[in-house]
């Protein structure tokens, strides 16, 4: 009998409509919202009730005795167990020499360090002077973040030493250019980090589908399912009980480990969190769980459709590839399709005919003679502020599409629910995109800075000078904008540092959040009309 | 006896759905993969013509104080990977300072969240777990099914058996990974506009390569017969093999790097640099004084115009010498620790027959850390002998007789000295195959077949 005509709220006056199946599919979103808020208004009910009085209590408990039964609990509880502690030691020596890394490009700010000297040789009368040296610090790096103990992310894209300074290829104008990456072993670089989030993608999925896969296949298969559906139990308690029996299977240990790793990280390696972190962390966890809901409703759902264990294992299992190593990866490259970009060196020399055009129509005017820039051209002094201009829009113009291209990205992986969770969870510690994007925000900010500088010390300083006195005056001058653009540059770097409120964090993994609820809902919804036309015998 | 079971087997494995419909979803993957790899690669390879035609350029307009060689992609990225953008593909040469080396493709957000997946990332990870699903119920399956101990009962020797079955799976699994290899390369060399252009040597590196899948594959079968023969239930053996896989793919390939920090420290990258740049400073408070010490020997001697810049062009070359020697001996000592740390993370790597299978698809395909490490050495030699020479011509003749500089072009390594560096990587793979099929042997003699 259809489970849905079973049940008297939804008891249609013809059920042979019921068969109809477009007027099921227009109906079915409600319908299924329907059994969601049942069971979900039945909660306080059923606990309330006795256990032994409600059916899908009874079916969740025999489930969880049979997974501790056949060692599938307790042998998840110890690979998550080993695992998390692994990854939290890992994770944190390596947050520990990132942040010594940074203590050291600290400290050196303070050196007093020449990198260059200025000499004039003069001419007449045999005089050589050498003139002052030009005392260069270490561009600034940004601070690691604590919480990329739990999940990376993009925490070593912003590590980097960025340079505001003279652009890469228009020397007149103001650009930022990243610097060499702060990991220099190859193989580092190269490999996944072996964090919470790259263990709860692959492992929490995985347990999650092994058990789930035989939890109606099984059944199935030793005919204990028959039995039981030939009893006075709806198939809809008995999907809901399996489906509850297996989360509890899977939540409880992943939540008693990682508590476990968190006391191992407080005591051991010495990492407290203060208020806001906890919520980051609490909702990295919560995430962690919807993740698994995911992978448990999918294994019921193929559980529903075998006909036997062993086939339920191989769909699962290539499922579980498709998802989460295939797909997230493939929206790289598809983006890269739908949104192709000029590559860093290529916008770069692009700038060139846009700043060489302006430079030309001054020529053209005969105002002023210019110097000469190797590689660059002919420059003249008064073109200046418009070629910073116009370079200023073309890089902003650039990073406007890769951030476009990089949401883009963001939107396609809510298809994969393990693309979903990394954005999700990177984001919640403060090492996503949205970060990221914020940091890069913030760079521009400082160039714009920089650029309004530059402007202002060519309007006060003249290149023609006549005498010592105003040579003089010109230094001090000159030192002086060298002062401010270097405080500039400590208050950017100051800004870097701030990460962003949790409740932006928050919203903007609340989208991924939602996009992995749709997933477990949808899942289970599946598995719930799988089972109800699934053949028993 | 032995080679008609397994023919049998064989047979019987291939024409099933699961084989076929394997089969199919390899080669879709196979075929988006290599789509978009071989894209990626003719950017790049527009970007390396684009550089190398810029640099020319550049060479030519300043006083060629500076000169950056290039490196292209590697001829097989249409299919693999390997150190990707990490790669730098750009080394900076100069008179005052040791070669730099850069990377001119900046990382993007989104890949480094998801890097993306190549052929060899097909072979090695899918083809692993499709080899596991077919060989976890050898023995328990047929066990399962009462046909084991009807075969044995027939004076099928137990060794014989088992050979014949991991020849058979072998050979089912060598096929989708030549399926795989052979698709990949013919759709890369279809597409329009591609660059895959393979030579000799670059097909003879991608059979050496699927010679390495096959013996990876192998690997994951025998281990897939081991289990069945030690367990005495399919679930139980499926349960022990995928958390094994687990394991051996994704866990152990990446702790390996951050347990070889662990194990071997070096200096971080802003201690190394601050070094230099205090080795630096010495340097240029050492030149303010020679520069001193020269305007008076200029005033002693009443030096004028172009005598008077000899003088500073001089102190400046020997100056230029011993700056870029002692920052040479700096950064070497510093890469030197690096490359023991990178040493001892490959060696922990290795140990795995999937870690010593990745690193050997890695240097077959020119796309490794050897490949980097022979760039550096190859830049070197071109700025010592080289550029040297040039720039003693160029400062005894006068600019209209100069010759042109010296153009640096890279040469991919050749086969022999790949083979050379992945011989530990196939000694493992065969050391684990041979190993695994001992102890399935000494299981398999054990197994209560009733």
């Amino acid at each position: 009998m259809d489970i849905l005509t079973s049940d008297s709220r939804l008891q249609t006056p013809d059920s042979r409509l019921s068969r109809n199946w477009m007027v099921w599919c227009f109906t079915a979103p409600v319908r299924g919202a329907v059994v969601f808020v049942d069971v979900a208004m039945g909660w306080p009910v059923i606990r309330r009730a006795k256990a032994s009085d409600s059916q899908v209590w009874i079916i969740a408990e025999k489930e969880i005795a049979e997974n501790v039964r056949n060692f599938k609990i307790p042998a998840a509880f110890s690979l998550l167990t080993v695992l998390i502690l692994m990854s939290f030691f890992l994770m944190s020596l390596d947050y520990q020499k990132r942040l010594d890394n940074w203590s050291t490009n600290r400290a050196a700010q303070s050196d007093k360090l020449f990198s260059g000297i200025t000499s004039n040789y003069r001419s007449a009368d045999n005089q050589m002077t050498m003139t002052a040296s030009s005392v260069q610090s270490e561009p600034l790096i940004r601070k690691p973040m604590m919480m990329s103990v739990m999940a990376k992310g993009l925490d070593s894209l912003m590590e980097r030493s960025v340079t505001i300074g003279e652009h890469a290829s228009v020397p007149p104008a103001v650009g930022f250019t990243f610097g060499a990456s702060q990991e220099r072993n190859r193989n580092v670089m190269t490999a996944a980090a072996p964090d919470l989030l790259f263990m709860i993608k692959i492992i929490v999925s995985l347990l999650a589908l092994f058990f789930a896969y035989d939890a109606i296949a099984g059944e199935k298969e030793m005919g204990t399912l028959k039995a039981m559906l030939s009893g006075p139990v709806r198939r809809r308690t008995v999907l809901i009980g399996k489906w509850i029996g297996a989360s509890l299977s899977l939540a409880v240990p992943f939540l008693m480990a990682a508590l476990i790793g968190l006391v191992y990280l407080r005591l051991v390696r010495g990492f407290s969190f203060e208020g806001a972190e906890w919520m980051r962390v609490a909702l990295i966890f919560a995430a962690s769980i919807l993740y698994g809901l995911v992978f448990i409703s999918l294994g019921l759902l193929i559980s529903a459709r075998s006909a036997t264990r062993k086939q339920s294992i191989a769909v699962a299992l290539a499922c579980w590839v498709l998802l989460v190593l295939v797909l997230p990866n493939v929206t790289t490259l598809v983006t890269e399709r739908l949104r192709p970009l000029p590559t860093v060196t290529e916008h770069n020399i692009s700038v060139i005919p846009l700043a060489r055009q302006i430079e030309s129509e001054v020529a053209a005017s005969g105002s002023e003679e210019g110097f000469e820039f190797p590689g660059y051209g002919i420059h003249h002094q008064s073109a200046a502020p418009k070629i910073r201009q116009i370079a200023r829009q073309a890089d902003n113009d650039h990073i406007a599409r890769k951030l476009d291209r990089d949401r883009l990205a963001r939107t396609l992986a809510r298809f994969s629910p393990a693309g979903a969770f990394s954005y999700a969870v990177t984001d919640l510690a403060g090492t996503g995109l949205g970060e990221f994007q914020s940091y890069i925000g913030k760079l521009q900010r400082g160039r714009d800075r920089q650029i309004e500088l530059a402007d202002e010390k060519q309007n006060t300083i003249s290149i023609n000078i006549a005498n010592e006195a105003e040579q003089k005056k010109a230094n001090e001058k000159l030192a002086e904008f060298f002062e401010k653009a270097k405080q500039l540059n400590r208050d950017l770097y100051e800004s870097l540092v701030v990460m962003r409120s949790p409740q932006e964090a928050i919203g903007d993994a609340l989208p991924d959040l939602a996009a992995l609820a749709a997933w477990s809902a949808l899942m289970l919804m599946m598995a719930a009309l799988a089972f109800n036309r699934a053949d028993v015998r | 006896m032995l080679l008609t079971i397994a023919v049998k087997e064989f047979r019987e494995r291939l024409f099933r759905l699961r084989f076929v419909s394997t089969l199919i979803a390899l080669i879709v993957l196979v075929s988006a993969t290599v789509i978009a790899l071989a894209y990626e690669h003719r950017t790049q390879a527009d970007d390396y013509n684009r550089r190398v035609e810029f640099h020319r350029r550049e060479v030519e307009k300043t006083d060629f104080n500076l000169m950056r060689v290039d490196r292209p992609a590697p001829a097989l990225s249409s299919l693999f990977n390997g150190l990707g953008a990490n790669a730098p593909d750009q080394i900076e040469l100069s008179d005052s300072a040791p070669p730099e080396s850069r990377q001119t493709i900046e990382t993007e957000a989104t890949e480094a969240m998801f890097p993306a997946i190549d052929l060899s990332f097909c072979i090695r990870v899918v083809l692993s777990l499709v080899a596991l699903l077919f060989s976890y119920d050898a023995i328990t399956g047929e066990k399962e099914s009462g046909t084991l101990k009807q075969v044995l009962s027939n004076s099928v020797s137990r060794a014989t058996l088992l050979a014949a079955k991991w020849i058979a799976l072998t050979a089912t699994m060598g096929v989708l990974v030549i399926a795989a290899l052979a698709s990949g390369a013919l759709l890369a060399r279809l597409l329009p506009g591609s660059p895959f252009v393979i030579r000799a040597s670059d097909a003879l590196a991608l059979l050496m390569i699927s010679a390495v899948g096959i013996l990876l594959v192998s690997v994951f079968t025998i281990l897939g017969i081991l289990v069945s023969s030690l367990v005495p239930s399919s679930s139980s053996s499926l349960a022990i093999l995928m958390l094994a896989w687990v394991m051996m793919v994704f866990v152990f390939p990446n702790a390996s790097p951050y347990l070889a920090v662990w194990l071997s420290p070096a200096q971080t990258y802003q201690q190394a640099s601050r070094s230099e740049k205090q080795i630096n400073s010495e340097m240029y408070a050492q030149l303010k004084e020679r520069n001193a010490k020269g305007a008076e020997k200029v005033r002693d001697e009443k030096l004028k115009g172009p005598e008077m810049q000899e003088v500073a062009r001089q102190i400046r070359k020997a100056w230029n010498e011993e700056r870029k020697e002692s920052l040479n001996r700096l950064r070497e000592d510093y890469r030197a620790r690096l490359r023991q740390q990178e040493k001892k993370s490959a060696l922990i790597a290795a140990l795995s027959p999937y870690g010593s299978a990745t690193q050997a698809m890695a240097a077959l395909s020119d796309s490794g850390m050897e490949s980097d490490d022979r760039f550096f050495r190859l830049a070197r030699i071109f700025d010592d002998d080289q550029l040297s020479a040039h720039s003693r011509l160029r400062a005894e003749m006068s600019k209209a007789q100069r010759p042109s500089p010296p153009v640096f072009t890279y040469e991919s390594t050749p086969l022999g000295e790949r083979l050379s560096v992945v011989a530990f990587q196939l000694s493992v793979l065969i050391a684990y195959n041979a190993a695994l099929f001992i102890a399935s042997l000494w299981a398999f003699r054990r197994y209560d077949v009733r």
